[in-house]
């Protein structure tokens, strides 16, 4: 037993309100009755806010009262039951009560008027459930806010809840002619006060408020004896004065403890959970006897009511069913009002169904309601601004209303108005405001909603920008990398420290690269199956949101900011889906596309052409399963008879995709252990008959790298000291590599009979690959010269380079062509000694001699250069001179040597010292010709042109003067 | 069966705009009595006159303006103005000042602003304020002496003839007290002034009985919910803080009981600066809109050409009620401040 709890008197006094006459006697005299089983009962799939329920039962399927027959969707959802044995004759769209008249899928029972019940578990002591079983208990039960809004309770009921203080139960029933929460609790007060403990066992707050008006007085005193005889001791039973419309839930929860909700707030930010009292009694019913959710007390009230009262009806009653079951007097109902006379709204179709929240049906006579006159225009007399109880200025309100100033009326808070009539109700021009703040409040919504599609169309188009952005700014980085590392390996081959390689490790390399892109390829896959679902779960999401956000338009205009706040959160995360998947799978694509070019020429190719084709396929499959997701969801709302149908293809193509997805992944596992397998192939040493062609690529790659790593290491050097360690060891592993596979191919060469043929095919290729990047680069530039003069500095960069390369390209083929050895020494500079006694011709020995002369030239220039700036490669650059300069020695001696051994020698060399002068006017012409353009055209251009002129003239006066001398 | 979608609420109260104004006329009465008590019939005569003309001319407009006739003239607001006005006026004023102050007040003020609700001004006072500057002479010349032992009032038909034909009745007619005092101050102390038979022994001769009825009528007004405490009480405060600062010294300036009890303070306070359709809406923004009125009142009436500055002080305050809306909107719920001003 607990201590008595006095009625408490302490309130707060609500702002504003008006004082309707109460008509309450009419209906809370009789107890409550039980109402008619009909002859079937219309079950809505929405009876709540949150997302439909999901149907279990089929077409003529029995069921037993209490049996589930549609299960929650999702968190914000609700159980539906029978609320009688019968059959399941109908699953359809038939109106519903709602204020704009519409339909709505049903299921429609035919009782079979044996009201038998399904097997239930009542208990005894509800303190040996856990939390998590109450709320488990609560959601089965498919209760819902039975005051209004029908929000579904277990949401209320967190089951970690260490910041709720204060549990008020709103018994205050404050709108006119309403009895049913009355008469329940003046005969049900030991069952409300035993579900107040439940939900005290699941809250555990500090203190329970029970608020209820002073018009109730035994409501008040039946409740006081049960709140005695209750082991709580902290409920408190708090009458304050009637008055319209305290029974608001934030008015309520301002009246009893004086704190305000936030504005577009819940009342759990302030501590606090809000319970109607039907809930309450809903929550003990479905706890202690295993009661779902089935009935309900509704008051028929009205002069044209019949047998006016409560009725404990059965969920799902049409309405008409009920009237006539009370004998209304229909010929003088003026019309039916769902709700009460504040609040309700009008009935348009009587067949349909009373719901979970359904709590009054009054039925007045012609004069019973005073009738709408017409409105009279405002007068500003400030009547509204005394009742409102959100403390707004309603007729501000209506003014911007009328004139479509939304935003204005946003300014003015439109949206904290509760609806409540308070406003209509005292305003002496009887303007109906209610309708005018529906109106604007529906017309913010539709422009907020546009308004933040348009804002995500927004994000989602920057975003994408943003993302293009950077995929453009990175491949102009690796251009321009790419670009610079030509150039430096151009420098460094040039002095002379070109190392070997080592063509298992570069094969090796290739193949890692090919692995690490052929294991990836599966990874993305499967996260795109898994992304997609996550998209998927996140579309649906908003789309029932959205759809919740339509249905609490009407009946829980309080619940539309929440809601809209979780919508928008919703369609965030939806987006990100979507950009997660589709990156993921552009990721997927892309790499399939990379891996396959990589891997073909090592590994077997058709398992990578299968991945393709496979991703492609399952690509497709997607593609096709969300367009069939597509199809469902619009012939749900406009085609419900093809959903069926639809459904089955959906089931279909969702199985093909997940097949494909196997397949794909099985294929990937496959090549990817096909690739293990050729990489053990060249991992055998051994193996002799390693393609010459190959292990050329290879070794020119190694020796890139290795020429990358040293560049590398200079940079660091400079700027990055405490890198050098690593680079070094870097420069010299790359060094072993090269020189590995230099060794490997030098092997390879010489077991190979057509070695040398197949070394000079690689070159002739680059040679081509060169001359090719060198036209394409010139008709670039040419183009730019006519259209972009701001790019042809930088093209005209790249000329030089790409000629460079081309030249080199020739020299190698030249070199090949006439030698393998030759071939050797250009591509080993370092190793001069290597060059034996060859039949050289003089033809051969004079480009080569010119060459080396060349080179010795620029070696000197370069060491000459890093004396002033670049110490450290002083030593190396001098060691590339001397053996520049040794290079062209010997080779000016073997010339002398063939020259003097040649009869003919001086003839050809002077055709040659010709052709070189020859060539050399030709270039210095064209040359001057580009000056005297750039003159012209591009001013800037001219130092860079005139130090061209000058380097020609001097090469012209230089092969004129060997001329003379020959001569 | 087909039944009207009638939307929530569906019960409303019993009030109406006939109600609300019908309140206000009655409360009017009470001074009425009184003004003809102690300055004869003028006053009675000028209401019938006004009241008919409004009428006439709210039919006529909304004749032209094509609307329901007798919806615009069950709502009693045109005769409401038109009673304002009537009890405002001097009781001698010709007919014809009367005509023009109402067809103004009528047909510019409220119906080409486009009708109840609508006009940004109050219209009597808007009327008033004409007249004042188009007639000054008649306006100032034609309050009726009070009744005293010595004093006797016109009659019934003298005073119709005094309205219609303007005959000379220099013998009952003056200025108003505060007229009289404001003349008289800078040259005499308070008593030599209040020997003035038109001061009467207590306050001012019967002006100060006609502003307890305009204060009783008030009162019921506010009990009846027509009007709130606010704007009545902030005037009179306004007023009463500017004559305590500059009229605390009755032998240099206007005494402060005649500054409420004489003129139309009262009148001003409870019927015209609560006139809802021009006034300020919020509580807090009618305190505004009542403290600017009665320190205006208090600005004209001692340093503006004419003795009772009511009309201007009202008209200036209506300018500014929509700028007072805007920075007094009330908190609302859950609001931790309320919003204000033109932006969020
Ligand atoms: S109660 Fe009606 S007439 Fe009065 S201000 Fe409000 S909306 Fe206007
Ligand atoms: S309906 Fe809105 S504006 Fe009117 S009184 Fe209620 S809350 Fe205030």
């Amino acid at each position: 037993m607990s201590e008595l709890n006095n009625t408490n008197q302490q309130f707060y006094a609500l702002p504003g309100g008006v004082h309707p006459p109460e008509n309450k006697a009419q209906s809370n005299q009789q107890p409550i009755q039980a109402g008619p089983i009909p002859d079937e009962l219309v079950l809505p799939l929405s009876q709540h806010i949150g997302a439909p329920s999901k149907v279990i039962v089929e077409i003529g399927q029995k069921v037993l009262k209490g049996e589930l027959i549609a299960r929650n969707d999702g968190f914000i959802s609700a159980n539906i039951h029978a609320p009688t044995s019968g059959t399941i004759s109908a699953i359809e769209q038939r109106p519903i009560v709602h204020p704009s008249s519409m339909d709505a899928m049903c299921i429609i029972i035919e009782p079979d008027h044996y009201d038998t019940w399904t097997n239930r578990s009542p208990i005894l002591d509800f303190k040996t459930l856990t939390n998590a079983q109450l709320v488990e208990k609560i959601q089965q039960a498919g209760i819902i806010g039975m005051g209004g809004a029908g929000f579904p309770t277990h949401v209320k009921y967190p089951t970690k809840t260490d910041n709720i203080d204060t549990l008020i139960i709103n018994a205050t029933e404050c709108e006119p002619y309403i009895t049913a929460d009355d008469r329940l609790m003046r005969e049900r007060a030991d069952g409300i006060i035993k579900g107040i403990e439940i939900c005290q066992q699941i809250l555990s707050p500090k203190q329970v408020f029970i608020g209820i008006e002073d018009n109730k007085p035994e409501a008040v005193k039946a409740l006081e004896a049960a709140v005695l005889k209750s082991e709580s001791n902290n409920i408190s039973v708090r009458v304050f004065p009637t008055k319209y419309p305290s029974g608001g839930e934030k008015q309520l929860v301002y009246i009893l403890t004086g704190k305000e909700v936030p504005k577009g707030g819940l009342p759990s930010q302030v501590g606090i959970v809000c319970q109607n009292i039907g809930t309450i009694y809903a929550i003990y019913d479905a706890v202690m006897n295993d009661n779902a959710l089935i009935s309900r007390v509704t008051t028929v009230t009205g002069d044209a009511g019949g047998e006016l009262g409560n009725y404990e009806i059965l969920i799902g009653t049409p309405i008409n069913a009920l009237l006539s079951h009370v004998k209304w007097n229909e010929k003088s109902a003026q019309r039916v009002i769902i709700g009460g006379p504040m609040m309700g709204f009008t009935a348009q179709n009587l067949s349909a169904p009373l719901v979970k929240n359904a709590n009054c049906l009054l039925v007045p006579k012609k004069k019973e309601l005073a009738k709408q006159n017409p409105a009279n225009p405002c007068i500003r007399c400030g009547q509204c601004e005394q009742v409102c109880p959100a403390g707004l200025l309603p007729q501000q309100l209506h003014w911007y209303a009328k004139n479509d100033d939304f935003e204005k009326a946003k300014l003015a808070n439109l949206a904290d108005c509760i609806e409540c009539g308070a406003c209509s109700f005292v305003c002496p021009s009887q303007i109906p405001l209610v309708q005018f703040y529906r109106y604007a409040k529906g017309k913010i919504r539709e422009e907020d909603r546009a308004h933040a599609e348009a804002e995500r169309a927004k994000a989602r188009f920057e975003a994408r920008q943003a993302r293009l952005d950077i995929v453009a700014a990175e491949k102009a980085e690796k251009r321009k990398i790419r670009a610079e590392k030509a150039a430096r390996s151009a420098k460094a081959k040039k002095t002379g420290t070109v190392p070997d390689a080592d063509l298992i490790a570069k094969a090796r390399a290739k193949i890692e690269a090919g692995k690490a892109a052929n294991s990836s390829i599966v990874a993305p896959i499967i996260d795109l199956v898994s992304l997609e679902q996550t998209l998927e779960k996140a579309k649906t999401k908003v789309i029932t949101t959205k759809k919740r956000i339509e249905d609490s338009k009407v009946s829980a205009p309080e619940m539309i900011d929440a809601l809209e706040i979780a919508l928008g959160k919703f369609v965030d995360n939806a987006n990100k889906a979507q950009i997660t998947f589709d990156e993921a799978k552009k990721a997927g694509t892309n790499t399939a596309q990379i891996v396959d070019p990589k891997t073909t020429a090592i590994t077997n190719a058709d398992n990578f052409e299968c991945i393709e084709s496979l991703t492609a396929k399952a690509n497709k499959a997607q593609d096709k399963l969300e367009k069939a997701k597509q199809r469902l969801a619009d012939a749900k709302e406009n085609t419900p008879e093809k959903v069926e149908m639809l459904t089955t293809s959906l089931e279909k193509f969702s199985q093909k995709a997940i097949d494909t997805q196997a397949q794909l992944k099985a294929f990937t596992s496959k090549a990817n252990s096909n690739t293990k397998a050729s990489e053990q192939v060249v991992n055998q040493k051994e193996v002799e008959q390693v393609d010459v062609e190959q292990l050329q690529n290879a070794y020119d790659l190694a020796k890139q790298k290795h020429e990358k790593a040293l560049v590398r290491l200079d940079n660091a050097k400079q700027d990055k000291p405490h890198l050098v360690d690593g680079l070094e060891k870097n420069v010299s592993a790359f060094l072993k590599k090269s020189e590995e596979l230099k060794k490997h191919l030098d092997q390879a060469v010489a077991n190979d009979p057509q070695a040398l043929e197949k070394q000079k095919n690689v070159a002739k290729q680059k040679l081509e690959k060169a001359t090719k990047k060198l036209e394409n680069i010139l008709q670039k530039l040419e183009d730019a010269k006519a259209n972009k003069p701001d790019l042809v500095p930088a093209f005209e960069k790249t000329v030089i380079l790409m000629q460079t390369q081309f030249e080199k390209a020739k020299a190698a083929v030249t070199a090949l062509e006439n030698s393998p050895i030759t071939v050797q020494s250009e591509l080993n500079l370092s190793q001069p000694e290597m060059i034996v006694e060859v039949l050289e011709t003089v033809e051969e020995l004079q480009p080569q001699y010119d060459q080396a002369l060349q080179k010795y030239e620029k070696a000197l220039v370069r060491l000459d250069n890093a004396k002033q700036d670049k110490p450290h490669l002083v030593d190396g650059l001098e060691k590339n001179v001397s053996a520049f300069l040794k290079k062209s020695e010997d080779l000016k001696i073997k010339l002398d040597q063939a020259l003097s051994n040649d009869p003919q020698a001086k003839q050809k060399q002077r055709v040659i010292l010709e052709a070189n002068a020859q060539k050399a006017q030709k270039k210095l012409d064209v040359m001057l010709s580009k000056l005297e353009d750039a003159k012209a055209n591009n001013p800037d251009l001219i130092p860079a042109f005139e130090k061209s002129v000058k380097t020609l003239q001097t090469k012209l006066d230089k092969a004129n003067a060997q001329l003379k001398e020959e001569a | 069966m087909a039944f009207v979608n009638i939307t929530s609420p569906h019960v409303v109260g019993h009030n109406s705009v006939t109600l609300m104004m019908g309140k206000v006329c009655l409360a009017l009465v009470p001074a009425l009595v009184a003004l003809t008590y102690f300055f004869g019939w003028g006053y009675v005569i000028n209401a019938v006159l006004a009241v008919s003309a409004a009428v006439f001319f709210e039919v006529i407009i909304t004749l032209l303006r094509k609307r329901p006739i007798l919806f615009a003239i069950k709502d009693l607001s045109a005769v409401t103005t038109a009673l304002l006005l009537a009890l405002a006026v001097p009781p001698f004023l010709p007919w014809w000042a009367t005509i023009i102050g109402i067809f103004f007040a009528i047909v510019f003020i409220k119906h080409l602003f486009g009708g109840l609700g609508h006009n940004p001004f109050n219209p009597a006072m808007a009327a008033y304020a004409l007249l004042l500057i188009s007639f000054p002479l008649q306006m100032t010349t034609t309050w009726s002496i009070a009744l005293t032992e010595t004093q006797s009032l016109l009659s019934f038909g003298d005073t119709l003839t005094a309205i219609f034909k303007s005959s000379n009745i220099d013998s009952y007619t003056g200025a108003t007290v505060l007229d009289v005092y404001k003349h008289n101050v800078a040259a005499l102390t308070q008593n030599e002034i209040t020997q003035n038979p038109i001061f009467g022994s207590f306050v001012a001769n019967g002006w100060e009985w006609v502003s307890l009825m305009y204060l009783l009528g008030g009162v019921f007004l506010i009990w009846q919910k027509v009007i709130t405490w606010h704007t009545p009480v902030s005037v009179l405060g306004g007023l009463l803080i500017m004559s305590v600062l500059f009229s605390y010294d009755a032998d240099t300036s206007t005494s402060i009981s005649l500054h409420f009890l004489a003129g139309s303070t009262m009148l001003g306070a409870f019927f015209i600066a609560t006139d809802p359709v021009s006034s300020a809406t919020s509580n807090l923004g009618k305190l505004y809109y009542g403290v600017g009125i009665g320190v205006l009142i208090y600005v004209f009436r001692t340093w503006g050409p004419n003795p009772d500055g009511f009309a201007f002080a009202v008209l200036l305050m209506n300018f500014c009620a929509p700028f007072i809306d805007h920075y007094t909107r009330p908190r609302t719920y859950g609001q931790d401040k309320a919003t204000r001003g033109y932006k969020a």
